[in-house]
């Protein structure tokens, strides 16, 4: 259970045991933070005017046209990219040298460059191949996605499979399971439910990915907000709304994959939802307050660094 | 060199680990209902012996019988000799996402292709006689290391073995929890199944095991019935050894 991969998720279970700890501070500190990014918000309306509610209104249907669109692309391109990455992981850890080195090069290179850039380049491709294709742009955003997520899910899924004891497999292998037995009813049981929280990491990722597609045209979401400040000249509603739609997304997400997490937990694998204090070094000897202080502020310091590190190596470059 | 007799036994068994020569031609014998343990240092080679029998490590020459099949023939599967030779192992080695019950049955359902309620009674049956008839419904991680190792030997006996290996069945466990492990081992030895125990508890060595091989460097330094082996090892190195872990 204990590799090195876990050194940012305690931290970060460090952080918010210290935040639960000092509730009143931590409930002073986002109460403050939330009035002032809504006093800025005000600020900036009155700058902007009144806030235009019957554009709003009235663009609604084209807003939810483009959000229906980011929707489908995320959602297809995230499936596929489950069995890419499935195969990918499963080639990667495969008997054949060939197989590995195939799998290596794909995760490396769509990891490895901007999406920005693979978009631009599969247009490229793709007008290339069908430059009257009616839907030619869709087909080469579709493909930037899916190609996309799917690398980025093979590394999942294989860091999913290693965090299984060898024995596990070694003893699944004692009873006389075969290798496809021992991925079917040892490893992937197990390693589907640890992938769950950085699945809908990468879920979520995809779909706010998804918005650069509106650079090559494909009218999702973020095109539809362009177009509606291109077009009235109302930057602040269209950018609020679709900030809006794609929160509307995004929240509920994270609350039922919480949910899901949750209900499939089972005792032993994966991270506990909260812990209990236990299992932590006893503080050493009170040496005066001063230096105790300083000694939890350290602590706090570092907990917080790995937490941001983690969260920063999971965003993507 | 006959084939038929003993329920398993290895001619000649060469195994290397890149340059380490970890097994130097080891042969063995355990007849029906013998208990053979298996002594030696760490490092010596125990656990890849065990592994050899049961063709979780295949070695590089030499030959293994089990009830007088030759395992190691290329056309044989290994999948069909872990059947028939179970394996209970030093960490336990449960499967984690598993009730205590499925750890038992999975191997009857899906190798043997058991129907689930005839498998679900044969698992009731077998944690019932390692005393863990209340625990049917538990996961690993909320038992005790004594109670996991109890249900991994419920795990290999399902698949009805001929021959069960043991690498160090109680070395992982807490001392309050190593006599429940032992007994149930010597139960099963009483009832006449065939075992190959790896373990430094001379207690079970003396009193359950019938011969001791006595394994260093990968070789069989000394090889005897049990008392006679712990009580007047005849080797210097042997007797270095018993004397430390007699204390």
């Amino acid at each position: 259970m204990e590799s090195g991969l876990r050194a940012g998720d305690r931290g970060g279970q460090r952080l918010l045991r210290w935040l639960g700890i000092h509730r009143s501070l931590t409930a002073f500190v986002f109460a403050f933070i939330i009035m002032a990014v809504f006093f800025l918000y005000i600020y900036v309306l009155t700058i902007n005017g009144e806030f235009n509610a019957q554009l709003v209104s009235d663009l609604l249907p084209a807003f939810f046209a483009g959000l229906q669109l980011t929707l489908i692309l995320t959602a297809a391109g995230f499936t596929i990219g489950i069995l890419l990455g499935f195969l990918t992981a499963a080639a990667r850890v495969s008997r054949s040298r060939i197989l590995r080195a195939v799998a290596k090069g794909y995760v490396d290179v769509f990891r490895g460059t901007p999406i920005l850039v693979q978009i631009l380049l599969w247009l490229t491709v793709i007008l290339a191949i069908i430059p009257t294709y009616q839907y030619r742009l869709l087909v080469a955003g579709f493909l930037a996605l899916t190609i996309n997520t799917g690398a980025y899910q093979a590394e999942i899924f294989r860091g999913g499979m290693k965090a299984i004891q060898e024995g596990q497999l070694e003893a699944g292998r004692g009873i006389g399971f075969t290798r496809w037995q021992l991925m079917r009813r040892i490893q992937l049981p197990q390693t589907l439910r640890l992938i769950i929280p950085p699945m809908t990491n990468e879920f979520i990722l995809l779909l706010k990915s998804s918005a650069l597609l509106s650079i090559i045209g494909v009218v999702e979401l973020a095109f539809v907000a362009g177009q509606c400040t291109v077009v009235h000249f109302l930057p602040f509603e269209c950018w609020t709304t679709g900030t809006l739609l794609y929160l509307a997304m995004t929240v509920p997400l994270a609350k039922v994959v919480q949910f899901t997490e949750t209900r499939f937990r089972i005792p032993g694998l994966g991270l506990p939802v909260a812990r209990p204090r236990v299992g932590r070094a006893a503080p050493p000897a009170p040496t005066g307050r001063a230096q105790m202080a300083g000694q939890a502020l350290t602590r706090r310091a570092n907990g917080l660094y790995l937490f941001l590190r983690k969260r920063m190596e999971s965003t993507r470059g | 060199m006959s084939a038929s007799r003993g329920a398993i036994r290895a001619e000649t068994l060469h195994k290397s680990f890149g340059d380490l020569h970890v097994l130097r031609g080891v042969s063995l014998t355990v007849d029906k209902g013998e208990v053979l343990v298996i002594l030696g240092p760490s490092g010596g080679g125990k656990s890849t012996l065990l592994r050899c029998l049961n063709l979780l490590v295949y070695p590089d020459s030499g030959q293994v019988w089990v009830d007088g099949v030759l395992t190691t023939d290329p056309r044989v599967r290994p999948e069909w000799v872990r059947e028939q030779v179970g394996m209970v192992f030093q960490s336990f080695n449960l499967f984690t996402h598993l009730r205590a019950i499925d750890n038992v049955t999975l191997g009857l359902r899906r190798v043997k292709k058991v129907p689930a309620e005839e498998a679900a009674d044969v698992g009731t049956r077998l944690l019932e006689r390692v005393g863990l008839g209340d625990k049917l419904r538990e996961f690993p991680a909320n038992l005790s290391g004594g109670q996991q190792q109890r249900v991994a030997i419920a795990r290999t006996l399902a698949l009805n073995p001929k021959v069960v290996l043991f690498d160090e069945p109680t070395s992982a466990l807490d001392p309050e929890f190593i006599s429940e492990v032992l007994d149930v081992m010597t139960s099963l030895a009483r009832e006449g199944m065939t075992m190959v125990v790896v373990t430094h508890e001379m207690g079970f060595a003396k009193g359950v095991g019938d011969h001791i091989l006595f394994l260093a460097d990968g070789e069989v330094l000394e090889e005897g019935p049990a008392r006679d082996l712990i009580d007047h090892p005849q080797r210097a190195r042997t007797r270095a050894f018993m004397s430390k872990i007699l204390g």
